[in-house]
């Protein structure tokens, strides 16, 4: 008895002697680091640009209030709130626009806050999307309806925390271009490990009304498994079950579809195989809601050209989304799809 | 004195046994929401490197364990090196963006953990012209938890093939 007293007590002191090193460690250390929380809410925020850009919403200002007052927006260059809104008025918009579509984010902390960079492509799609008609889906691939724009490259971004949340202080467009050697600076960011301070609470669900940091990863998980559950059944090739797995047993989709088996019996409709892929999702925003959560993502179809057929962009739009916690973990309640429209549209559109 | 001798002989003990708890409990495969933000940098990290390594192929293989491989084009860090710094030579640097990877899946495994994702590359016209989609499929990968973080253990690229229809 008294042996594992003692035991105990060593144990204990081993425990206590740890803990204390690693808060002097902690505490010492002067390297900024970013919590599970602050990705959490940074990459909110770039997935809430593209919407913020594209819509043009609140006459630009919904753009405009993503940055700091004296945030900039470098090439084309517009500094402070009325350049950004009127840069995010000066393209196509309308609540239903999707051109910019970006993926690739990453992050890392500095002292002010934190330095990003994320991969940007833009589309220009075809409004007028022909019926199926007596054509298979099968039939329609590779049918061209869209274009990539000739600007394509990545994003330098520059992150503050401010009272209000994480904002953009920068975010400057580089046009992809080849050359110019190696970056001293971009190599040694890729071969630093990434650092990320996490809290226990940061790995529990949250009760409803709320999100945690581990219902974040959990929901984007599964919308981020939507294209390979839809386009290979995660490589199985049938993807009936996969498809309708993503939705709860009452899930539906596009309005339409209802119930495990409707939804199965229309991902089998849809083009498939083992090594297939055609749904490129992205700029997924995630909310709370009383009843679990709701989302939007972007979404792009792209024909990759078989035996020698040329590639297409076939689809674009956005996904709305609602979310409920089930004991198998977060799935999709609702999914619907809205296509790609750009230029003055009805006011219920307008208020979505 | 016989009974500091049982103290220490049970101490040593238990370090082991403390081990194996540990590592029977990695063992059950979860992944913290820690582990995927780390594994979802490292995946996008990779198109930086392979895009701008401008010659120099370090940064791309410095994503990999130090046993990691490429499909069956390279295995291990020079091999990594070599292959990163020899793809696209005279297209890549700093400003260069070419492998967009979206759908980034992460599941928990009894190595570390896998991963799926998706790839479209572009031809991004540097005179003007629309950029054009090169080609597309999708990784596999594995990953494992090295004391630097969380490195790609293995990668393998499957190009986009449509059907059978059934």
């Amino acid at each position: 008895m008294r042996q594992r007293t003692v035991i105990a007590l060593i144990a204990l002191a081993t425990t206590l002697t740890g803990l204390a090193l690693v808060t002097v460690a902690a505490q010492s250390s002067p390297t900024p680091v970013l919590t599970a929380v602050d990705y959490v809410q940074i990459r909110q925020l770039v997935s809430r640009y593209a919407y913020a850009l594209d819509t043009g919403g609140n006459n630009g200002y919904d753009f405009a209030d993503l940055f700091t007052p004296d945030g900039q927006f470098i090439d084309p260059n517009a500094k402070g709130r009325e350049q950004l809104a009127a840069l995010a008025r000066s393209s196509l918009m309308g609540p239903l626009n999707t051109i910019h579509y970006a993926m690739g984010l990453v992050l890392e902390a500095t002292p002010d806050g934190a330095i990003g960079r994320q991969y940007v492509m833009e589309f220009n799609f075809d409004e007028n999307v022909p019926p199926l008609g007596k054509r298979t889906q099968w039939e329609v691939v590779g049918d061209k309806r869209g274009d990539l724009r000739k600007d394509a490259g990545q994003y330098k971004d520059v992150f503050v925390k401010t009272a209000r949340g994480w904002r953009f202080k920068s975010r400057q467009v580089v046009r992809s271009k080849s050359g110019g050697g190696t970056d001293p600076e971009l190599m040694a960011f890729l071969k630093r490990p990434v650092r990320i301070k996490s809290e226990p609470s940061d790995d529990v669900t949250a009760p409803n009304g709320s999100l945690s940091v581990w219902d974040y990863m959990q929901i984007e998980q599964l919308v981020a498994s939507y294209g390979h559950a839809l386009d290979s059944g995660f490589g199985k090739g049938d993807n009936g079950d996969a498809y309708a797995s993503l939705y709860t047993n009452d899930g539906l989709a596009f309005l339409t579809t209802k119930g495990h088996d409707a939804l199965a019996a229309l991902a089998r409709e849809q083009p498939r195989g083992p090594k297939y892929v055609r749904h490129y999702i992205m700029h997924h925003l995630i909310d709370p809601s009383p009843t679990g959560a709701t989302g939007k993502a972007y979404l792009a179809v792209l024909d990759i050209g078989e035996h020698g057929k040329p590639n297409t962009v076939f689809l674009g739009g956005h996904y709305e989304d609602t979310y409920v916690r089930t004991p198998d973990g977060w799935r999709i309640k609702t999914r619907n799809l809205l296509p790609p429209k750009h230029g003055p549209q009805p006011a219920q559109a307008a208020a979505r | 004195m016989s009974k500091l001798k049982y103290v220490i002989i049970a101490t040593l003990l238990a370090i082991p046994a403390g081990w194996a708890l540990r590592a029977q409990t990695s063992k059950s495969a979860t992944l913290t929401a820690a582990d995927y933000l780390e594994i979802q940098q490292l995946v996008a990290r990779a198109s930086y490197a392979v895009d701008m390594h401008g010659g120099d192929g370090s940064a791309y293989a410095a994503l990999f364990a130090p046993d990691g491989s490429l499909g069956t084009e390279a295995k291990g860090t020079a091999q990594l090196t070599e292959f990163a710094a020899k793809t696209n030579k005279d297209r890549s640097g700093p400003a260069f963006a070419r492998h967009f990877v979206t759908n980034v899946v992460i599941k928990p495994a009894p190595e570390g953990a896998t991963g799926r994702s998706y790839l479209v590359t572009l031809d991004i016209s540097e005179s003007g012209q629309p950029a054009s989609i090169l080609s597309g499929g999708h990784y596999d990968d594995v990953y494992a938890k090295t004391p630097q973080g969380w490195r790609i253990k293995s990668r393998n690229y499957v190009r986009s093939e449509i059907g059978p229809q059934q």
